[in-house]
């Protein structure tokens, strides 16, 4: 059964990545009609096989597979994938999925392709054993894919800020820089002997700007590194971006106009979209502390302990909620929520990730 | 200094701030207050900190660094002097030459203290957390406790609790009341007065969020869309505006008081912390098995007792059957004992606080991981637990077949363990259990010895086994015939292996008896169902703030050859693209209702 999961859980990884190129090929080649139903068609095929490998893997475990990495990580990808394309359901936008996606691909291809994050279902820490693990765990990953799909958007925003707001030129040169940075970053390590089941992963090439974080990202057990891989997904949309249209069409046209799916919507269309997975993020997230508080008191006696998860979360909070305050600032104008939204995002990774080299106790979720 | 505002436009606070805080008599009251509670406060903590500086030769800036020390530090009653510190801010605010509420209200301030905040919890977490001073002056080179003044001032290992961090956390909810009381009179306005009736006009300047024509007259139009609006929105107003008739209406009013349920919701949490800090107690408290114990040791390392007793009965260690060393669960059997038996002569229990309480006058309960026990409103939970050995049993089976049982305790004597040995006489051997290893364990290790001493030489032989329980040594039968002259035992041995009747000598570990003792956090925290209300206001605050919004919304027609045109104009406080697309969608239903003839434009 787990061997079964396992291979559902690879195909799924295999087929985020064959539906975000599908919608990235819709976007850029806006003629080929047939590729974006396609995209579509695999990407809920893909959710529903994640979905089922989900519960496939919850009748495999004591109280629900929600207590390591691989889990966490699994959980994360579905709950991303889901929102990208109820997403893409509600805006009638694919080429947003172009930039959600890609977080779902990733989490899935770090979950089942790193040698540093194991599938093996362990036996249950005894704190674990809670009804509350459920409430707690759920509530603040799905607050984690609402800011992961913000992040996603939020990077779209900006994109179309910058189309809308400066010369063509700039695009050009934010793009050659990041370009540069990635193919530095790319001498910078070692490729010989990254292999994967015998497959070499030279084979990911054709991606040359994803591929070196890529590989570092999976290959890593440095939680930095894995930081500076998510810092390559904007670089590597940056300059898809380049591709995309959006500068001839006008930037005014509503989410429901004229312009086709694979038209960037409006900045202002953008703001809202990142604005409502952001606090959708930030309610369950906010959810997922008071549960996470709930336990702690039952297990331990206390419902805060400044935990460095705890105190991270709370951090990740305060920058959340750094928004509104900061809309009420009149002279600030453009787009603080996007970077809000990517500040917040890193600041969960951190959350989630490097924290756990710190110890304390959730220091067993590493 | 800040020009002062007109006072017409002053808040209320404001007013009253300026009476107590601004007129030449109150100025001079609180400045002599002011002087005199600084030099108070001044000489106290002179006074106090000099005595305490028993360090010789120390010159005038170090003192002054520690008298500064003692202000900002001090971890003992974090709430109690962290004022200071607030007072501090409040000091900047008048230096800055802002008005208490303009300084204490602004968003800028909050953003500010909310980097602070964000900031001092990554320092916490990147430096290490721990009340070892010591540990900080050698990681950091310095020589304690002197040099580290610098580290010591802004308590680098105990952020979370220093007088400064509780200080930033206190200017954070001064800020919020202040920031909610000023925006309050505002906001009622909107929430209690509908914008129509206080005269707010139409956007008529700003493009429409929606226009479309109808083939209707006017006349018809606008009653068809007011039965819209009266149907949606429970009661349209109609007024005249330039260039025709328009319909108002609004919803959402009440989507602004969200934000206060937030900032409500926080101050409910400060005040199940503050009530917690200052009414409730936190500890771990060690009971050995067949004992009881009524004291706990806090963060402060300080030892407190319980007005009543824990006795454990047992505690149980449930281990996983499939993978032996891991541990499922853990659990202590115990008992509360009230004073009535346990403390009889006690003088913290007088006679007279004595109460019947049932026929035993003890409880038997269980805690367990996540299971807590309450007792007189204190809870204890299972935090720990550890063991010792208090000696095995092991399964002889000798040459002859002959089967016993062996205790061997240890001892514990003055100078050390007692090791009591086992004499396998027709071996010729001592057994000598050294130690156990990890006996809290699922499967604790026995460190078996077993000692040969040859009569006529110097020094022994060992052999070291280690064994778990279950576990067996075997010492091979012996083969051939060989008649040697020793003891009788051993005489005999040699005999019964002459004649093939020997056995394998079996040494078994059937058990290894530990006392094990169970480390229980007692807490006493009042103020956490506060904290519970705080956290659900705070989840309904947000999607209440978020998620709705205040919209209002004109409709105005207009004349349009024949017929009529329809234009929507709109105000939102926040979401002015959700409020785009509700128009949209307004206009749409309308569009349908006005029939077939609209043409949209």
């Amino acid at each position: 059964m787990s061997e079964l999961i396992g291979l559902l859980l690879n195909v799924v990884t295999l087929t985020y990545l064959v539906a975000w190129t599908g919608y990235v090929v819709a976007s850029i080649f806006r003629r080929v009609r047939l590729v974006g139903p396609a995209a579509d068609v695999v990407l809920w095929l893909t959710i529903a096989l994640h979905v089922l490998a989900l519960v496939l893997l919850w009748t495999q475990v004591e109280l629900a597979p929600l207590t390591n990495k691989y889990q966490f990580l699994v959980f994360f990808a579905a709950a991303v994938g889901l929102g990208s394309a109820i997403l893409i359901g509600v805006t009638r936008r694919r080429v947003l999925a172009v930039f959600t996606v890609p977080f779902a691909f990733l989490a899935m291809a770090y979950a089942s392709w790193s040698p540093f994050v194991s599938d093996k279902i362990g036996l249950m820490m005894p704190a674990l054993k809670s009804f509350w693990l459920i409430a707690h765990v759920i509530t603040s990953f799905l607050g984690y894919a609402g800011f992961a799909v913000a992040c996603g958007l939020a990077l779209a925003y900006l994109f179309r800020w910058t189309r809308d707001h400066r010369p063509e030129w700039y695009d050009w040169l934010i793009g050659g820089a990041l370009v540069l940075v990635a193919v530095l970053i790319w001498l910078a390590f070692d490729w010989s002997g990254t292999y994967w089941r015998g497959v070499s992963l030279r084979l990911l090439i054709p991606w040359p700007v994803a591929v070196p974080g890529f590989k570092l990202f999976v290959r890593s057990e440095s939680l930095p590194l894995a930081l500076i891989v998510f810092a390559l997904i904007p670089v590597g949309l940056m300059i898809l971006c380049q591709f995309l249209p959006g500068r001839a069409g006008g930037g005014e046209e509503a989410a429901g106009g004229g312009g086709g799916s694979s038209r960037l919507p409006s900045a202002e269309a953008l703001h809202h979209y990142t604005y409502q997975f952001m606090v959708f993020g930030l309610i369950l997230f906010t959810a997922g502390i008071a549960t996470g508080a709930i336990w702690a008191d039952k297990a331990w006696s206390r419902y805060w302990g400044w935990d460095p998860k705890e105190t991270w979360s709370l951090i990740t909070w305060f920058l959340y909620v750094l928004f509104p305050h900061l809309s009420r600032l009149k002279w600030l104008k453009g787009s603080y929520l996007a970077w809000v939204a990517i500040v917040g995002f890193f600041s969960v990774l951190i959350t989630w990730f490097v924290v756990n080299q710190l110890g304390g106790i959730h220091a067993y979720g590493a | 200094m800040s020009p002062a505002p007109s006072p017409a436009r002053k808040s209320g606070l404001d007013k009253w701030i300026d009476l107590v805080w601004r007129s030449p008599s109150a100025l001079s009251i609180w400045r002599g207050l002011g002087l005199g509670l600084a030099a108070g406060l001044w000489t106290a903590v002179v006074m106090e900190t000099w005595n305490s500086l028993a360090v010789p030769g120390l010159g005038i800036w170090s003192r002054m660094l520690l008298i500064l020390e003692g202000l900002a530090s001090d971890t003992t009653g974090p709430l109690t002097s962290s004022w200071w510190f607030v007072a501090f801010i409040l000091a900047c605010g008048v230096a800055l030459g802002r008005g208490f509420s303009s300084f204490w209200g602004s968003v800028k301030l909050t953003i500010v203290l909310m980097a602070a905040l964000a900031a001092a919890c990554i320092a916490g977490t990147l430096i290490s957390q721990s009340d070892v001073a010591q540990t900080y002056a050698k990681t950091y080179n310095l020589a304690y406790p002197d040099s580290s003044l610098v580290f010591r001032l802004f308590v680098w290992h105990d952020i979370f609790h220093a007088r400064w961090f509780v200080g930033l956390l206190l200017a954070l909810s001064l800020n919020l009341v202040v920031c909610t009381l000023k925006r309050w009179g505002k906001t009622w306005n909107v929430i209690s007065r509908p914008a129509a009736e206080r005269g707010r006009k139409v956007p008529v300047k700003q493009a429409p969020l929606a226009a479309f024509g109808s083939d209707r007259p006017l006349a018809e139009t606008l009653s068809l869309a007011e039965r819209f609006f009266g149907r949606r929105f429970g009661r349209a107003r109609v007024r005249e505006v330039a260039g025709g008739p328009a319909l108002y209406a609004e919803r959402g009013r009440i989507s602004r008081l969200g934000v206060y349920v937030i900032h409500l919701s926080v101050l409910v949490i400060y005040a199940g912390a503050i009530i917690g800090l200052w009414f409730g107690f936190r500890g771990d408290m060690q009971v050995w098995e067949e004992d009881s114990n009524r004291f706990y040791q806090g963060a402060d390392n300080r030892r407190r007792g319980l007005p009543f007793m824990v006795y454990l009965n047992r505690f149980q260690l449930v281990c996983n059957p499939t993978q032996p060393d891991h541990v499922d669960q853990y659990r202590s059997l115990v008992m509360v004992v009230e004073p009535m038996i346990a403390g009889v002569d006690n003088p913290d229990w007088p006679l007279e606080s004595l109460r019947v309480l049932d026929e035993w006058g003890f409880w038997p309960e269980v805690i367990e991981v996540n299971l807590r026990m309450f007792h007189r409103g204190v809870a204890f939970s299972q935090s720990s637990w550890g063991a010792v050995a208090r000696g095995v049993v092991l399964r002889v089976i000798d040459t002859f077949g002959r089967q016993r049982m062996v205790r061997l305790p240890f001892r514990s004597l003055r100078r050390g363990m007692l090791h009591q040995p086992l004499h396998l006489r027709d071996l010729g051997l001592v057994l000598v259990v050294n130690r156990v290893a990890g006996p809290q364990r699922c499967r604790p290790t026995a460190v078996v010895n077993l000692i040969r001493f040859r009569p006529g030489r110097r020094g022994h032989q060992r052999f070291v086994a280690r064994m778990r329980p279950g576990e067996r040594l075997v010492i091979p039968r012996r083969r051939g015939c060989a008649l040697r002259p020793g003891t009788p035992d051993q005489m005999a041995a040699s005999l019964y292996a002459c004649l093939g009747w020997a056995q394998d000598y079996t040494i078994g570990l059937d058990k290894i008896d530990v006392r094990y003792y169970t480390v229980l956090t007692v807490a006493y925290s009042p103020g956490v169902w506060l904290i519970w209300i705080g956290s659900g206001l705070m989840v309904l605050g947000f999607i209440w703030s978020f998620y709705f919004s205040h919209r209002k919304v004109w409709l105005v027609v207009r004349p349009e050859g024949e017929g009529s045109r329809v234009e929507i104009f709109g105000a939102t406080n926040k979401h002015q693209y959700g409020l785009k697309l509700w128009a949209g969608r307004l206009a749409d239903k309308l569009r349908r209702r006005l029939g077939e003839g609209g043409t949209a434009s």
